[in-house]
């Protein structure tokens, strides 16, 4: 009995790991120093973060973003990939100074680290054959599928709550069962969505506008980097107004997506 | 009934049949000895073609074993064939052991079949054990529960293998009383045995063979008083001898 | 450091012990359809395995490496998403509306565990004295005759111990169908945890589950084995 009451200790003591106390620093003092600026990047989601296969370079809004920092900074750029699971500790432990890597803005997140302005929208929605989902009623008593331990599920069986939600390993089986007819439709987040878009035939599939969750990505920052936190926002409105947000908006969801997508915020100090 | 025509075989180079030449009449109960390793027990094992032959020709009830029309199965049916280690099936009671090749080769209905092995089991002396695994029985108990298996089949000849050699002698005695019995109904035998006793009394010929040849082949009476082959007299020496 | 709340009603009670139930339901259900194919199937394999026929024994062999040797998840992605592209359209369509995810599963988890299955009785078979089938062939049965109702309830027997871990794999691999969306237990213990954020507690359930299930199998087959093939052994 008292093995098994350490055992089931040190499991809840796993559970409740947390990462030691960011150490206070001025990373637009920091930064400066260095001449650089590091930031925390996805590699392999377009269009926020990947690979280029002509220059070997990461590119994408994410990084145009960070980008545009640097250069207001007037320090050189490093981009570093993370992954979801990787970013918030790379920030606390200073390995990267700056996330811009496809992050909801949550309460939860907000207790670990501090968010920039909105960025860009995004929500739940479903990426289905083109002209079978227009409404929600379409997809009543349905089959639709969508990868595991994501909220999707959640938000699906909310918004239709007669489909039934076949939940995959991952994303391209979803799509998969999706061609084959197996599901009406995947659902989750819509860049998750854009990016397996992109990959199908061009014309056949189609992310309806029905969105069912609403994320908003904020750039992350150390908790306690005041200046730094304020001068990312201050150029993030600037950048809003003088047009070069909007700019980069167009050049990543218009230009160059097979689906253009209406631009659907602006960055305010609102949020 | 039985009919060898210059059969010949080999076990890779081992020459285990040489030029056997022997006839077998219906109602004749032969015996066939020899010393271990002299060829008896694959020359009765080819009369059911559980041993082929590589030369020659046997004729089973007016029918070629080489014949590639030939129905193994259907002339296995009327040919019983008892072996050294009993082999009765472990996982089927007594009675079952027994009806199981009538029912599903002969297709006898199950209770006709269940009067049929419990008039054997009467015939062998075993009534009580119908119900009982072969596990639980002696071996003495278990080969005449084999006999009984071989006759539910209603045989046109009975092939016998050593049926007492895996036997304490004490048993013995019970099994060549049935084999006695059988004799006397007028059953076709084939006896490969080391009871020359049984040979004596039941045989009506004797055959003996060694490296695979048959030496000698006489009626009991003349075999025994008067072996002409010199292994033959060699080996009735060693077998009769009360100290072997 | 112990900030982890332990919260054992939220799998005791409620819709997560419902969730949790029906994922039961589903495992079960999985578990013995594919244990009485996959069992069948095996015995054909193993009977197959070791034919007097060169060609069935090497069709049979080549089942056993291939099916044997394939991860199962491949297998069962193979039967759902692979097939779609061999068979008739209306074929698959009526398949997509008629629940293929669990009955893709059984056909994987059937065909992976017959594999195991067929090499278990066919050492089984190997294990049963030759002089069984002379026995039996004397007597006048063909060899499938023979291999029916003198070999193979032997050879079962002898295989008991082998099957039953082999079904105790069977069950726990049926976890795996959960990759194509089928709602089993180890699916449902993930969704308990996705939505109440109790991994520990619903992970800690389906373990129980697990366990209990595999004890009921042990104990089901070690009573068979006393009450009914053990006396008709003798042993």
């Amino acid at each position: 009995m008292k093995k098994l009451t350490l055992m089931l200790l040190a499991t809840a003591a796993i559970f409740s790991l947390r990462t030691g106390q960011a150490a206070a620093k001025d990373t637009l003092v920091d930064a400066k120093k260095k001449g650089v600026l590091v930031c925390g990047v996805k590699d392999s989601l377009p269009p926020f973060g990947y690979v280029d296969a002509g220059t070997r370079e990461i590119v994408g809004y994410d990084i145009d973003f960070c980008r545009a920092l640097a250069d207001k900074l007037k320090v050189k750029v490093e981009m570093k990939p993370v992954t979801s699971a990787s970013r918030i500790p790379q920030l606390q432990e200073g390995n990267i100074d700056l996330i811009a890597a496809t992050m909801t803005h949550t309460a939860e997140r907000e207790k670990q680290i501090d968010f920039s302005h909105t960025y860009f929208v995004t929500g739940q929605k479903f990426l289905a054959k083109a002209g079978t989902v227009k409404t929600l009623k379409d997809l009543e008593g349905k089959k639709v599928a969508t990868a595991k331990g994501s909220t999707s599920e959640q938000n699906v069986s909310k918004a239709v709550p007669t489909a039934t939600v076949l939940s995959f390993d991952d994303y391209p089986q979803a799509v998969l069962a999706m061609q084959q007819g197996k599901v009406v439709a995947v659902t989750t987040d819509e860049s998750i969505l854009m990016g397996q878009l992109n990959k199908l035939p061009s014309g056949q599939y189609e992310i309806p506008s029905l969105q069912i969750s609403e994320e908003p990505y904020g750039l992350g920052m150390r908790k306690g980097d005041t200046a730094f936190v304020a001068f990312v926002n201050k150029t993030l409105l600037e950048m809003e107004k003088n047009g070069e947000a909007r700019r980069i908006y167009d050049k990543w969801f218009t230009a160059t997506s097979g689906t253009p997508r209406a631009r659907n915020f602006t960055i305010t100090a609102g949020k | 009934m039985i009919r060898f025509r210059d059969v010949n075989k080999w076990f890779g180079k081992i020459h285990v049949l040489r030029d056997v030449n022997l006839a077998v009449e219906p109602g004749e109960v032969v015996v066939v000895c020899g010393p271990s390793g002299s060829g008896k027990s694959t020359l009765i094992r080819t009369i059911n073609k559980l041993e082929p032959i590589d030369a020659g020709q046997v004729v089973v009830d007016g029918q070629d074993l080489s014949d590639p029309k030939l129905e193994i199965n259907k002339l296995r049916a009327e040919i019983g064939f008892v072996f050294q280690q009993f082999n009765l099936y472990p996982h089927l009671n007594v009675l079952a052991n027994i009806t199981l090749a009538p029912r599903l080769v002969r297709k006898v209905p199950p209770r006709e079949a269940d009067q049929q092995a419990e008039a054997l089991l009467a015939r062998v002396g075993l009534s009580e054990k119908r119900d009982v695994y072969p596990s639980q029985l002696s071996g003495g108990q278990q080969q005449r529960v084999a006999i009984a298996r071989a006759l539910a089949m209603k045989p046109k000849i009975m092939l016998f293998d050593e049926p007492t050699s895996a036997l304490d002698p004490e048993m013995i005695g019970e099994v060549l009383a049935v084999m006695k019995d059988l004799a006397t109904t007028g059953m076709t035998m084939m006896v490969v045995t080391h009871e020359m006793g049984f040979a004596r009394e039941v045989s009506s010929r004797v055959v003996f063979i060694d490296h695979g040849s048959i030496l000698e082949e006489a009626r009991p009476e003349e075999f025994f008083r008067n072996p002409k082959h010199p292994r033959a007299q060699q080996f009735l020496k060693q077998v009769l001898s009360p100290m072997h | 450091m112990l900030n982890y709340k332990f919260d054992w009603a939220v799998v005791t009670s409620g819709k997560y012990l419902d969730w949790l139930l029906s994922g039961l339901k589903v495992t079960v259900q999985l578990s013995a359809v594919a244990m009485v194919a996959s069992f069948v199937l095996g015995l054909a394999i193993a009977v197959l395995r070791l034919s007097p026929l060169r060609p069935l024994r090497a069709v049979a062999a080549a089942y056993v490496e291939f099916f044997r040797n394939t991860p199962l998840v491949v297998q069962i992605f193979f039967w759902y998403f692979g097939s779609y592209q061999l068979l008739p359209a209306a074929l698959n369509d009526w398949l997509n509306n008629h629940n293929f995810e669990f009955g893709a599963a059984v056909i994987a988890l059937t065909i992976y565990t017959s594999a195991f299955i067929a090499e278990d009785i066919r050492s089984g078979i190997l294990a049963v004295p030759k002089e069984q089938m002379e026995a039996a062939r004397s007597a006048g049965f063909s060899y499938l005759t023979a291999m029916r109702r003198v070999i193979l309830p032997q050879a079962v027997r002898i295989t008991v111990p082998p099957l039953v871990n082999q079904f105790l794999n069977l069950t726990k691999n049926s976890s795996l169908a959960m990759t194509i969306g089928v709602a089993e237990l180890t699916y449902q213990a993930r969704q308990v945890e996705s939505y109440s954020f109790k991994g520990f507690e619903a992970f800690t359930a389906a373990t129980v589950v697990y366990l209990a299930l595999s004890l009921v199998i042990t104990g089901t087959v070690a009573v068979y084995d006393r009450k009914v093939l053990n006396p008709a052994l003798g042993r």
